[in-house]
């Protein structure tokens, strides 16, 4: 089966005055689609930079990556912001909410960005009908008109889901999205990662320190010093074949 | 444009302690502006009416100061030329009038007022002093009209006040065009006109002009003649043909070749003001560059979230570049209407200071002018109007184009 999102030899140099930092050292590696991909590590591994480059948020210094055979090298920035509207979703460890706007407005921002102002007219119910329904699945459906500063820390991650699902994408990058919630609501998380991956054939690439979520991954993917140690399939899916691809 | 850059622009606006700073300080730069321009039209209009005075449109006199003896014949020899619409003979002197024991320079104008009335303003003087019909005679409380004793004399409302002139009071003038003329005759107040030029209104005397050649023992000679040209006649035109038909015998000039020193030193005067005030509005454009600068600043993790969803680079810019337009329209409609508010009360709040300070905000006896003008011009209102939406676009493209070249990662890590 091809890779719905492949990479290929990446490299991510960072410069500090005179000294270079390579965080990515060629790097090749894919995601199929419906899968749910962890990329663990250390600190400093570069594994939220490679999350970043295969979402299209940053680029790579050498490499390619493709999505559903497309080189992100031969797309305009506006093309990416295309791909990362309509075909990707993200959730950040630290919400990443607008707080200015309401909390089912957070959810309709990539309908927003979609729509233009006169097409909206005739969008909107549409997009709200969506976003409640969303925030009805991640279990917010009674704090629809809240800023995010009056939510706790789990109800902002749950939101940021709904954001990035609100599109319909067919992959969701998500960056430590347990790293700043307690294990009780991790769980929660991890539960809904898992209902939207078995029921809506989501795919997810999470990175994260988290070995619970880790467990319950596909494959499991090891960065250590810019470079991919090891992919290991999830023993709890494949619990007799605990391989390791060196 | 999508919905999102309109709908995050607005909510930016809405929540944003800077957006009503910066709101305000438009609504401010506009109306101090708009009060400053608007009295400064004022100021030119009413200095260029004061140094016009009751200077014709064009003016024949003699060549050297000399008498024109014959003015009907001048008269008769221009009334067909292109562009002359009215002619009024004048005998102008410079006197001392004299009454109630007090001696005050002034300038003596006599006219034929059916003449006068068409190259001048006087009927609009007389109807705003205190004499309602255009003659010189007394007028009596219960409407009469009663020719005084000697010759009626129509005096500016500030010279009757200073010396106090009523209806009745007898003046005698000293003209200062030759001692061996001079007349000791009597003339009559009948009333006072006002221009509402300080110093117009303060040493200008109005007399019947066959009283002002025999007080001067001119006989019928007069000092000019005044002309008034056609609508959309352009006055150095019509001088030229006037000069042309006329020959050497008379001097021609329009008003504006009379006073062509004071109108030169407004001249400078307004291109030193327009430059001054750009200045203003350049720096005042800052604080929206600053503003939305801060708002970039605030915002730089806001502007990685909405890149992470799909926000174009162009669609950031316009997020902030509409934040500016908004500005300026908001700001520029608030600051029409204080200023429209401040300058329609101007002289109140003017007096409310003095009465409340003691501090004359406005001596009339320094500007001569009798109270603040305000010239209300539309064209140069529009031109602030638009110079301040025009401005925050501007300096919001900066901050903006910053904004929108910002890496989204960078963006989302910035605290």
């Amino acid at each position: 089966m091809s890779d719905l999102l492949a990479a290929e030899n990446l490299h991510k140099r960072y410069f500090d005055g005179s000294s270079e930092l390579h965080v990515l050292r060629g790097v090749s590696m894919g995601v199929g689609a419906g899968e749910i991909l962890v990329i663990m590590g250390p600190s400093g591994a570069g594994k939220s930079t490679l999350l970043h480059i295969l979402g299209a948020l940053d680029t790579a210094d050498e490499g390619e990556v493709t999505y559903d055979g497309l080189g992100f090298s031969s797309l305009s920035g506006s093309m990416l912001a295309g791909l990362r509207n309509h075909h990707f979703g993200f959730v950040f460890q630290f919400f990443h909410l607008l707080p200015d706007l309401r909390a089912i407005e957070n959810v309709m921002l990539p309908a927003m960005i979609d729509t233009g102002v006169f097409a909206w007219l005739g969008r909107k119910r549409a997009v709200l009908e969506r976003a409640k329904e969303l925030m009805e699945l991640v279990g917010l459906g009674d704090r629809m008109r809240h800023k995010p500063g009056k939510l706790s820390g789990g109800e902002r991650q749950r939101l940021a889901i709904a954001r990035a699902l609100m599109n319909r994408p067919r992959i969701v990058f998500c960056d430590e999205p347990t790293g700043n919630l307690d294990t009780a609501t991790s769980n929660d998380i991890f539960e809904l990662i898992h209902t939207l991956n078995q029921d809506e054939g989501l795919t997810f690439v999470i990175v994260t320190h988290n070995k619970q979520l880790a467990e319950r991954a596909d494959r499991v993917l090891h960065i250590i010093d810019g470079q991919i140690d090891g992919i290991q399939l999830e023993p709890a899916q494949d619990p007799q074949s605990d391989e390791e691809i060196h | 444009m999508q919905k999102y850059q309109t709908f995050i622009g607005f909510r930016y606006l809405r929540t944003r302690l800077f957006t009503i700073l910066s709101l305000l300080a438009v609504q401010f730069c506009v109306a101090v502006l708009m009060v400053v321009l608007c009295v400064m039209w004022g100021f030119d209009r009413d200095l260029r009416a004061s140094i016009r005075g009751s200077l014709s449109t064009i003016i024949i006199e003699g060549q050297f100061g000399d008498e024109i003896d014959d003015w009907e014949e001048v008269v008769d020899e221009i009334k067909n030329i292109e562009g002359v619409a009215y002619s009024a003979p004048y005998v102008q002197s410079l006197c001392l009038i004299i009454a109630n024991n007090v001696k005050l320079p002034s300038r003596v104008k006599g006219v034929i007022l059916d003449k006068e009335r068409t190259t001048s303003k006087v009927e609009a003087y007389f109807k705003n002093g205190t004499k309602q019909r255009l003659d010189f005679n007394l007028e009596m409380e219960d409407g009469d009209s009663l020719q005084p004793p000697n010759p009626g004399a129509v005096v500016g409302t500030e010279l009757a006040r200073n010396m106090g002139l009523r209806p009745g009071t007898k003046v005698r003038f000293i003209a200062s065009r030759s001692a061996a003329r001079f007349r000791p005759d009597e003339f009559t107040v009948v009333g006072s006109f006002k221009s509402g030029l300080y110093d117009f209104d303060l040493h200008h005397v109005y007399v019947p002009l066959e009283d002002a050649q025999a007080m001067l023992g001119m006989g019928d000679a007069v000092t000019g003649v005044s002309v008034e040209v056609t609508d959309g006649a352009s006055p150095s035109d019509v001088r030229e043909r006037i000069k042309r038909k006329l020959g050497s015998i008379c001097r021609v000039e329009t008003w504006e070749d009379r006073r062509r020193n004071f109108l030169g030193s407004l001249a400078i005067e307004r291109r030193v003001q327009a430059v001054i005030i750009g200045m203003v509005a350049f720096l005042a454009g800052f604080t929206i560059l600053a503003t939305i600068w801060m708002t970039v600043k605030e915002k730089t993790k806001d502007i990685g979230i909405i890149k992470s969803c799909g926000g174009t680079t162009f669609g950031i810019m316009s997020i902030f570049v509409f934040n500016g337009f908004y500005i300026g329209v908001v700001g520029a409609a608030l600051g029409l209407a204080l200023g429209l508010l401040f300058l329609s009360y101007i002289n109140p709040i003017a007096d409310f200071i003095e009465g409340l300070t003691g501090f004359s905000v406005f001596p009339k006896t320094m500007y001569y002018i009798d109270k603040i003008p305000v010239e209300f011009n539309v064209n140069g209102i529009s031109w602030i109007l638009a110079l301040a939406v025009i401005f925050c676009v501007v300096y919001s493209i900066i901050p903006a184009w910053f904004a929108s070249r910002l890496n989204p990662v960078e963006a989302l890590r910035y605290e």
